[in-house]
């Protein structure tokens, strides 16, 4: 048995079905994991759909939690097409969080301004410390993955130390943040539930970055940038300014993420407001095979499998972490089916195989 | 006498295609397809050959046996004259224990033999001698043992002998080795490490005690001089292709005379005449029948010389730059090339004053040209999947090598001028798609660059003509003409231009120089860098010539010739040895 480089390109239909067959194969591989917590996977994996997708309240938890997802994910689509190696989503979000929320918190500014200011303030705080690694890589040619990487670490540690100390809420003494005013809380479209206005950002974010990738200028060069640096410089592109345009719009669209957050579910700062999201939308980026489109359905899926997984886990015993190791085993099969595709699998070198040019 | 084996050794389409007319010819084939792009880009190989040699760990990489017990031998060695043929093939009969005249054999045919390095140096008994007697002793192992099987029979009860086993004191129980390969292809793994001289082939082999030889040390029939002798021998020069054309080549008037016209007046009038190829100061002619070519070289003045550097119709410089006889030695010594040290030992400038006797004297040897006496020949037939070479080399499986390289995709091409996975469309605005009318205020206008991309591939005939395809499916001359129709369409002030026509066909590179020639009209200064002389020659207003760095020559063409541009270079490597 060996691996054979395909002569020709992927047809359509095989692209599309790799995403697909890196879920199945996730599952499968969890399915074992289920096994040995002494659970059968198939009512496992019943309880986490319908925990996920059933009824109103399910669903719509599911596109609430869907939304910072979408938005790291499409943070991570535009950095990684532009081969801006951005794990830094997490600080991002962070910063956007915290920028929202204090922001969100300011009674001198009037209130009618107080959500979009918030929504700005976040875009800005992502995109400007995304602005940091990419400066370091564009001046001094510092490596981005270990800088965005590290970055996290640093703004993790800064808002923990903000919130045991000048932040700490005063009306509990708890280390989070003070609340967000009343009026900056964020709109919600469906009385009883928490599909709030960040939900509905995502999806229109969704919308914009596909037309920038694909109708304007700016996307065009992020993609000839990423695919060949060489040739952008050759063909007379800006490869530092396309680099850091790219990282600015990662970066902010991180710190949106951060906004709908404080805005929609939790109102302020706490130790958790990101939970892994920013990694998360590295997976999510992957699954959707850095298009846009794809974006919603890979999101989705990370979504369900993170709110299903917490039903899954009180009624089998099934510890809930499956749903962490879950989203790592789906970025490495996403990974492993797009090298895959890429060739194909013999079983035998048949004689004919040489005489055919 | 001399068929081969097809059914038993499957080797490449193309080398099969090519086999009825070299039947009874031992003329060489390198054989290879063109190599996919893309799938090197993915599999991060140098080369992907689908008519590739034999693997040498197979014993059918080395000997096949047909149904009438007769062999042939498989050898990556030619026979240039010097018997190798005939003495490879004693080597295998000794060991295989076949009659040698039963035992055709292969050489230098890459799709069918193994690369053991090329035939030089007096090395081929010696290196290749070891791998063929390894692998015949395999073999007759391997045939000893099937016969073991059939008589059921241990094997020290059972004689080789001639091409056939029988059973020692068993009277008449015997079995050939045809009736025992019946007719398979000897799919026997050998082990074998290394390639080229350095290939090991079976070092545990069997083989005979050099005492009980009966057919090394003894005088046989060269295998090489009867075909040679009664003219079924087919060399390079009566290969023929499928559409092959007859020509001439119309001889310059002196090594270093330029051509300046060729009046085709009266040309079309031979019956039969094709057309003029004219390559820089390459002049020849082709049509459908030997006389029609030699009339139409006639015409243009092949017969002429050296009346006259003018008097045929094609008009060529008079150049006089041959030496003069007294003058040669001089020449020689001025041109002289590397001179490589045999051995040192001890130092003569320390000896010499304690000689007692010293002897001044100058030895002249003269001019030897280490060549081929009979006119050089080569067939290349080029398909769009493939291509077949038919030469005298004395190293096919290198040449296969390089002529896969000379063919395939420079690797620069994909380096800086084009992004291979995307489409041609895009590719083919990569540096303009920022300005109107492909964009405007950022908005990127798809059916203005569709359009664009559809004229420029017409324009330059790129093919496939489909402007989705990603461009790094293309062939690299058409990836070389994608960039020149995207870098040329816009009428550029300055140029910088470098190697612009490597790699192309010969319609493509008529095409280019057009395109260059008319954007110079258009006053566009261009800047040519080329390795190809006749094209720098052709096109240019002004020759100048680099050497580290520095330009050691600078003036108009017309003041150039080939001899100057290269003494200048060659001058420049001179003065760089001196100061060294």
């Amino acid at each position: 048995m060996r691996l054979v480089a395909r002569p020709n390109r992927n047809s359509p239909l095989r692209e599309a079905m790799m995403p697909v067959a890196a879920v199945a194969a996730s599952l499968l591989i969890c399915a074992v994991l289920i096994l040995l917590a002494g659970a059968n996977p198939l009512t496992a994996f019943g309880i986490m759909a319908k925990a996920a997708f059933w009824g109103k309240f399910a669903l719509t938890e599911t596109l609430a939690r869907a939304a910072p997802l979408i938005l790291s994910g499409l943070a991570a689509l535009v950095a990684l097409r532009t081969r801006f190696w951005n794990i830094g989503g997490e600080g991002q979000i962070i910063v956007g969080a915290m920028a929202a929320a204090w922001v969100g918190a300011l009674t001198s500014l009037p209130t009618p301004l107080l959500i979009p200011f918030m929504l700005i303030g976040a875009a800005l705080a992502g995109a400007a410390l995304a602005a940091v690694p990419a400066s370091l890589k564009t001046r001094l040619g510092v490596d981005e993955v270990v800088s965005t990487l590290m970055l996290n670490f640093i703004v993790m540690y800064l808002m923990q130390a903000l919130l045991s100390g000048p932040w700490k809420d005063p009306v509990t003494g708890w280390t989070n943040s003070p609340s967000i005013l009343r009026a900056a809380e964020f709109p919600v479209f469906w009385k009883g539930t928490r599909l709030h206005l960040g939900v509905l950002v995502a999806f229109l974010a969704v919308g914009v970055v596909g037309v920038i990738m694909k109708r304007t200028t700016l996307g065009l060069s992020m993609k000839i940038v990423g695919e060949n640096p060489r040739a952008a410089r050759h063909a007379g592109l800006d490869v530092t300014r396309v680099t850091l345009a790219a990282a600015l719009l990662s970066g902010a669209l991180a710190g949106l993420a951060g906004a709908g957050e404080i805005g929609g579910i939790q109102f302020q700062v706490i130790a958790s407001i990101s939970s892994g999201y920013g990694y998360a939308g590295i997976v999510v980026a992957m699954l959707a095979r850095l298009s846009a489109a794809g974006i919603i359905p890979a999101a989705l899926f990370i979504a369900a499998i993170t709110t299903g997984a917490d039903e899954m886990s009180r009624q089998t015993g099934v510890p809930f972490f499956i749903a962490d190791a879950m989203q790592g085993i789906c970025l490495i099969a996403v990974l492993v089916a797009m090298t895959l595709s890429r060739y194909q699998i013999r079983f035998r070198t048949s004689p004919e195989r040489r005489a055919t040019p | 006498m001399n068929t081969r084996p097809e059914d038993l050794h499957k080797t490449g389409m193309l080398a099969l295609d090519r086999r009825a007319f070299l039947k009874g010819s031992a003329g060489l084939v390198v054989a290879f397809a063109i190599v996919d792009p893309v799938a090197v880009m993915a599999a991060g190989a140098s080369s992907t050959d689908s008519v590739a040699s034999p693997d040498s760990g197979k014993l059918y990489a080395w000997l096949a046996i047909r149904p009438d017990n007769t062999a042939t031998l498989f050898t990556g060695k030619v026979e240039t004259g010097t018997g190798v043929q005939t003495a490879l093939g004693q080597i295998a009969a000794e060991e295989l224990e076949f009659p040698i005249d039963r035992l055709d054999i292969v050489m230098g045919t890459t799709s069918e033999t193994v690369d053991q390095g090329p035939t030089y140096g007096s090395m081929s008994v010696r290196y290749a001698g070891p791998q063929i007697r390894h692998a015949a002793a395999v073999a007759r192992k391997a045939l000893l043992d099937l016969a073991a099987d059939r008589f059921k029979l241990p094997p020290q009860q059972l004689e080789v002998r001639e091409g056939a086993v029988s059973v020692i004191g068993g009277a008449g129980q015997s079995v050939t080795f045809g009736e025992l390969v019946a007719g398979k292809r000897l799919d026997i793994a050998i082990e074998a490490s290394g390639t080229g001289f350095g290939l090991k082939v079976a070092p545990d082999a069997p083989v005979k005690d050099p005492s009980t030889y009966a057919v090394i040390g003894q005088s046989v029939r060269r295998k090489d001089i009867p075909g040679k002798v009664t003219g079924q021998f087919t060399y390079i020069q009566d290969v023929k292709v499928d559409g092959m054309l007859h020509g001439r080549v119309v001889r310059p008037y002196g090594v270093g005379a330029t051509l300046e016209s060729v009046d085709e007046t009266g040309l079309k009038d031979i019956q039969g005449f094709v057309q003029v190829v004219r390559k820089g100061n390459f002049l020849g002619v082709v049509a459908e029948t030997e006389w029609a070519a030699i009339q139409a070289a006639e015409k243009l003045g092949s017969g002429l010389d050296p009346q006259s550097p003018q008097a045929g119709q094609a008009k060529w410089s008079d150049w006089q730059g041959l030496p003069e006889q007294e003058a040669v030695w001089d020449t020689l010594r001025k041109t002289a090339g590397t001179n490589t040290s045999v051995a040192a030992k001890g130092s003569v400038d320390l000896a010499l004053p304690f000689a007692e006797k010293t002897i001044q004297a100058t030895y002249k040897t003269p001019f030897q040209m280490h060549g081929s006496i009979g006119p050089s020949c080569a067939i290349a037939d080029v398909r769009t999947d493939g291509a077949t070479f038919w030469s005298g080399t004395q190293m096919p499986h290198q040449m296969r090598a390089d002529m896969s390289q000379m063919l395939g995709i420079p690797e620069d091409r994909i380096g800086a001028g084009l992004v291979g996975s995307m489409p041609v469309r895009e590719n083919m605005v990569l540096s303009r798609y920022v300005e109107a009318p492909f964009s405007r205020r950022g908005w990127l206008d798809w059916q203005a660059i569709l359009d664009f991309a559809r004229r420029q591939i017409a324009a330059y005939d790129v093919r496939p003509t489909d402007p989705h395809l990603p461009v790094g499916l293309l062939s690299g001359g058409n990836q070389q003409k994608a960039i020149i129709a995207r870098e040329l369409a816009f009428s550029p002030r300055v140029l910088v231009i470098a190697q612009p026509t490597r790699g192309l066909d010969v319609s493509a590179i008529a095409f280019v120089h057009r395109a260059l020639m008319n954007l110079r009209d258009e006053g566009c200064a261009i800047m040519l860098i080329s390795d190809d002389l006749d094209e720098i020659f052709q096109l240019s207003d002004r020759i100048a010539v680099m050497y580290e760095g520095e330009i050691v020559r600078d003036t108009p063409v017309e003041e150039a010739t080939v001899p100057t541009v290269g003494l200048a270079m060659t001058e420049g490597r001179m003065a760089g040895r001196n100061a060294a």
